[in-house]
């Protein structure tokens, strides 16, 4: 409000010094007016004069003054003097043809005052004159007029006419009237133009209604300050209150475009995040028309999501199961959400297995607004379901055969059923050699939760491979023998040696010639080599089992896995030992090949950095 | 002991094979072997056994798909299938109530109650529906 003060304050200085400048501009017009026509009548007056001297040095030079004795021509010049100085006449010489004063009639003072050079060019002149000068105090402007005198042809004398011209009335009555006619109609009219201006002003004050600032009172303001100054201050004001007015408005434009920038990067980033969101998201308004779908969906439907928008539900996906859904829930609220389904969508998707989930968007009041479909892929889930579920069964399985065989032959020898020493024999080593198998699952079920946690860790020992494969190979020859399966070995005279953890390097071996026995059919042939090139150990395992896919070929290797292959699927396990397998290679920093062809066989080179071994460590 | 049959054992497992062959040979039956259920349906047909104990996972023809192949010789001859698995779960094993003569045997089993149901099996003298099955 101060600000605004201020701002009036100085506007009235400022109409003051405006409605100054008017009165200044008006009085200086009027005096510059007052002295145009002064100047005019000077003029004009002038003009009259000269017409005026021609006319009396003309008819004073038809005398034939120097044919008149001395009497006529004192009777002249006293006529003269009489009818003529009522004219503003100063002097009149009559000269004779040598230039000498014939007659004259001038007081003494005068003809001292006329400068010689106005005599000399009046006496020479052929013709009449006219001269001008300046005598007297104060300076009076003198006119002399000129005439030379003929007779019979030749001049006869000059006549010299001197006439003041008349001053002119500074403040003549007709010239003041003028002025006061002037006046009066320059104050009628700037009081018509006030009124004028005040009636077009009451329909500016009726139409800004400014706030705080009150009606303004016309009356009053008409009687403190008459004329063009009240209206203008008026008019200030209220541009004052207008830009006020204005510059809210502009605050509040700015402030405006400020939230619709929020508001537009505020979508921007919801748009942002909703499309990097890993599942589908889908916004239908209550006419079941789509209002919005993240990038996720427009994938899945091959489109963008601006070619899906505003377009009816029914266009935009086709599978029957996701519209039961969305029409079974369709007044879905915040505080009422349905439970989640799991639909094949086998048109948009096939093969897919969708989790649909719907749930009411709503504003600060709790109306609903739209209605968000969200999708999540939940085939690899429910995949890894599955694989789980069958390792449980498979597992069990694996378990259940040699807890079987421990099981029957326990109880064949505790009913006294084997009385001959060689079968009992033959039935203990049985049982010894079950409990093993037993012990090297669960050893592979421990490595693998091992795995998950990170806590598979090596205890490197020197190991010497042939007391290594003498180790390994009986487990896998046994059963080998007992499938008819002929076992081929290719060993080295020398064998070297390994810095590397013997309990687990026999864990990834027996996995993977159990392996090869055991999808090697009745007949078959399983090989396998050792050898040492360039400070690494290799051992290779081959077979003419049922071999690997080429789909399964990347997968072999993953926990839980099994092939869905019939040759594979229709023996039991766990699908953990490939898994095993490949971590305790990798951890001795080794790798692993293979190299399969489906219904020819498969081999396997585990490769296994020999490592630098210091009597001592431990 | 009751009356001597002949008996097919399929199962991967040759220490099972072993076991259950040892003690129905104990019991006077007479005893083929299979590792892979392509070979055990061969000697099926040729041997025409009394009874067949086969694993549910075996290689090449598992154990449903022997009962599958075998459905119609039954009709024409009564035998009795034991199906052996460590699935424990319900439809895993009901299926088999869709075959006669057919039982599930779940692992780890007894050998000596095994040899039982075969020492205890009679055959049907005619075809019939699924009540005429052997109990398990």
């Amino acid at each position: 409000m101060a600000r605004v003060r201020t701002s009036r304050g100085s506007a009235a200085a400022r109409n003051l010094a405006a409605v100054g400048v008017l009165i200044a501009l008006l009085v200086g017009g009027l005096v510059a007016f007052y002295r145009m026509q002064l100047k005019l009548e000077e003029r004009k007056l002038a003009q009259a004069t000269v017409d005026k001297g021609n006319h009396l040095v003309s008819l004073i030079s038809l005398y034939p003054f120097h044919e008149y004795d001395r009497t006529e021509q004192f009777f002249v010049l006293r006529t003269l003097s009489e009818y003529v100085s009522r004219e503003g006449m100063q002097y009149v010489f009559v000269h004779d043809a040598d230039g000498k004063v014939a007659m004259s009639l001038v007081p003494n003072s005068v003809a001292a005052a006329i400068p010689n050079e106005v005599q000399t060019k009046s006496l020479v002149a052929d013709a009449t004159t006219v001269q001008t000068y300046e005598a007297g105090a104060p300076p009076q402007t003198i006119y002399e007029f000129a005439k030379p005198t003929f007779d019979a042809g030749e001049r006869s004398g000059t006549v010299r006419l001197g006439i003041a011209l008349a001053p002119v009335p500074v403040f003549a009555m007709e010239r003041v009237s003028v002025l006061a006619a002037i006046c009066l109609v320059v104050v009628a009219a700037v009081t018509i133009v006030y009124y004028l201006m005040q009636a077009a002003l009451k329909h500016l004050r009726a139409s800004v209604h400014l706030p705080g600032a009150g009606p303004i009172d016309g009356e009053k303001l008409g009687t403190a300050i008459v004329g063009i100054g009240s209206a203008v201050e008026y008019l200030d004001q209220a541009i004052a209150q207008l830009k006020e007015r204005l510059a809210v408005v502009s605050k509040d434009n700015e402030q405006l475009s400020s939230q619709v920038g929020v508001l537009a990067f505020e979508r921007n980033l919801m748009t942002r995040i909703l499309d990097n969101l890993d599942m589908g998201v889908l916004i239908l308004d209550f006419q079941q028309r789509v209002y919005q779908v993240n990038r996720y969906v427009a994938s899945m439907l091959g489109k963008t999501p601006a070619e899906l928008a505003d377009r009816p539900l029914s266009e935009v996906v086709a599978d029957e199961a996701f519209h039961e859904y969305v029409q079974r829930h369709e007044s879905t609220t915040l505080s009422r959400r349905p439970e989640p389904t799991e639909v094949e969508l086998t048109t948009t998707a096939p093969g897919s297995i969708y989790r649909l989930s719907i749930g009411a968007l709503q504003d600060r009041d709790g109306e609903p607004l739209a209605q968000m479909v969200l999708l999540r892929n939940v085939t690899d889930q429910r995949a890894n379901d599955q694989t789980k579920q069958d390792f449980v069964i498979n597992l069990a399985h694996e378990l259940l055969n040699p807890l079987t065989s421990v099981k029957a032959y326990t109880e064949m020898l505790l009913d006294n059923q084997v009385t001959d020493p060689e079968t009992q024999k033959e039935f203990y080593n049985t049982i010894s050699r079950e409990v093993d198998r037993l012990e090297g699952l669960v050893k592979n079920f421990l490595n693998i939760s091992k795995m998950e946690v990170g806590g598979l860790t090596l205890s490197r020992t020197l190991v010497r491979c042939d007391w290594f494969v003498d180790d390994c190979l009986p487990v896998m020859e046994k059963a080998a023998t007992e499938k008819k399966i002929t076992v081929e070995r290719r060993l080295p005279d020398k064998y070297p040696s390994l810095y590397a953890d013997k309990e687990l390097l026999k864990v990834a071996l027996v996995n993977v010639l159990g392996n090869a026995v055991k999808y090697t059919p009745e007949g078959g042939t399983v090989s396998f080599a050792l050898w040492a090139v360039d400070d690494n150990v290799f051992f290779e395992v081959g077979d003419t089992g049922c071999g690997i896919s080429e789909e399964d070929l990347p997968r072999i290797f993953d926990k839980f896995y099994r092939s869905s292959d019939r040759a594979v699927a229709d023996h039991m396990g766990s699908g953990l030992g490939l898994a095993i397998t490949n971590e305790i290679v990798r951890l001795h920093g080794g790798n692993i090949d293979v190299q399969s062809v489906v219904g020819e066989g498969t081999r396997i080179v585990l490769k296994i950095p020999q490592q630098e071994y210091y009597i001592g460590e431990k | 002991m009751g009356k001597s049959r002949t008996v097919l054992i399929i199962d991967d497992e040759a220490a099972i094979v072993r076991a259950v062959e040892f003690m129905l040979q104990q019991s006077g039956h007479k005893v083929h072997r299979a590792l892979d259920g392509e070979t055990g349906l061969a000697l099926f047909f040729e041997h025409a056994p009394d009874v067949v104990i086969t694993d549910l996972h075996v290689d090449k023809v598992n154990g449903r798909e022997f009962c599958e192949r075998t459905d119609r010789a039954r009709r024409q001859r009564p035998f009795l299938t034991i199906v052996c698995s460590g699935s424990t779960t319900s439809s895993a094993r009901s299926w088999v109530d869709g075959y006669r003569d057919t039982v599930f045997v779940e692992k780890p089993f007894s050998v000596k109650n095994l040899v039982a149901q075969v020492d205890t099996y009679e055959p049907a003298s005619t075809a019939g529906g699924p009540e005429e099955r052997a109990d398990a």
